[in-house]
């Protein structure tokens, strides 16, 4: 277990930088997530965390070493990626403890070892199967024994879940967290889903462009994102955002409203409005609005209420839910 | 061919070295090198 310091790292391709001077701290013993739409620099820096890619200049470090010219196999780390990476020749035991046999342990040790990590990730009873035998879930589970086996500093995720369904997915969430807590492991975990970030992390990095947005913890960036970009990024429906006159007149050029702080009234409210659509989800309805005030809003409310295409009603803004940002950046209030 | 192993091509030794450091991030040390010195035949 050990932390990883990321030091004024940058990447670049010939002239295109990538990712521009980066400075990051992952704690020991925490689940970072770093997430951001495609193309924002985070497989990349997770591929330089790994060694899979060159530094063009800084420094990493992991557990006070300097690994930034280390081969990856020397740098105490072990990456889960997307596609398993499985040989699909052998059975899940030998998956599983073929790093620990190139490397030269005991076989009576190396069958403890998986026998172990095999309890653990409930892959006793598959240990004689081939990754074809298996479902996607269970062929990501055997991917990340291979990793745990190997006792490593730090595990890097480079998003695991995304070749499962939905359930599948919700379900791998909640096993990864809980080995996360039984190991205590450092963890960075890259996706493009912010529910994934919200959910397991305990450290979200937010990249845009090879730019850090913002780090924090999950329930910190909802409540007080920094800039736009990580206020419309997470949380789920996406932020209302409105500028113009109501911006102004909360002191900024642009007002951010998660959905779920919009109320709904037929006879009263702030802002007039047409029903567009309405999505009913069952616990709670998705409502889509047009204001001639505040322009296109989505209102979340509870219930299944009742919202036909085209009726009148008036949209208040719940005043703890406002985010006003002037200049790319969150006016403090 | 460079190296077959398994289902994996590895058609030149610039593939091997990828391949190598992709299993070394993975924590499996030297494959390629495990191989071709026949320490381990997939």
């Amino acid at each position: 277990m050990a932390d990883v310091l990321i030091q004024s790292v940058t990447k670049r391709y010939g002239t295109v930088t990538v990712v521009p001077s980066l400075d990051l701290h992952i704690p020991e013993g925490s689940f970072t997530v770093l997430v951001g739409p495609s193309g924002c620099g985070k497989s990349t820096l997770l591929r330089m965390i790994a060694g899979l890619e060159s530094v063009s200049d800084g420094k990493i470090s992991i557990g006070g070493q300097d690994i930034t010219h280390v081969a990856p196999s020397k740098r105490g780390v072990a990456m889960v990626f997307q596609s398993y990476a499985l040989y699909p020749h052998m059975t899940v035991a030998e998956n599983i403890g073929f790093g620990l046999r190139l490397a030269g342990i005991p076989k009576a040790d190396m069958d403890e070892r998986v026998r172990e990590v095999a309890g653990i990730l409930q892959l006793g009873p598959l240990l004689e199967r081939r990754p074809k035998q298996l479902s996607g879930g269970q062929r990501q589970r055997v991917a990340i024994g291979r990793a745990i086996v190997r006792k490593p500093k730090v595990f890097l995720f480079d998003e695991p879940l995304s070749n499962l369904d939905a359930a599948l997915r919700a379900q791998m969430r909640v096993e990864l967290s809980e080995l996360h807590e039984r190991l205590g492991s450092t963890m960075v975990y890259v996706t493009h889903d912010q529910v994934e970030a919200m959910t397991m992390a305990d450290q979200i990095v937010v990249l845009n462009k090879g730019n850090i947005e913002q780090v924090g913890a999950p329930m910190d960036l909802y409540r007080q994102p920094a800039t736009p970009f990580v206020a419309g990024f997470i949380g789920s429906p996406k932020m209302n955002f409105i500028d113009g006159a109501i911006a102004r007149e909360f002191g900024g050029d642009l007002v951010g409203i998660r959905p779920e702080h919009v109320t709904l009234s037929q006879h009263e409210g702030r802002w007039p409005a047409t029903v567009r659509h309405a999505e009913h989800l069952g616990g709670e309805t998705l409502v889509h609005l047009d204001s001639p005030v505040a322009g296109r809003l989505t209102a979340k409310v509870s219930g299944d209420i009742d919202a036909a295409p085209g009726a009148s009603v008036f949209a208040t803004p719940g005043g703890a839910g406002l985010h006003v940002f002037a200049d790319g950046q969150r006016v403090l209030t | 061919m460079y190296l077959q192993m398994g289902n994996v091509s590895l058609p030149d030794k610039s593939a091997a070295q990828r391949f190598e450091k992709m299993a070394g991030a993975c924590g499996i040390d030297r494959p390629v090198h495990a191989a071709r010195t026949g320490y381990h035949t997939p």
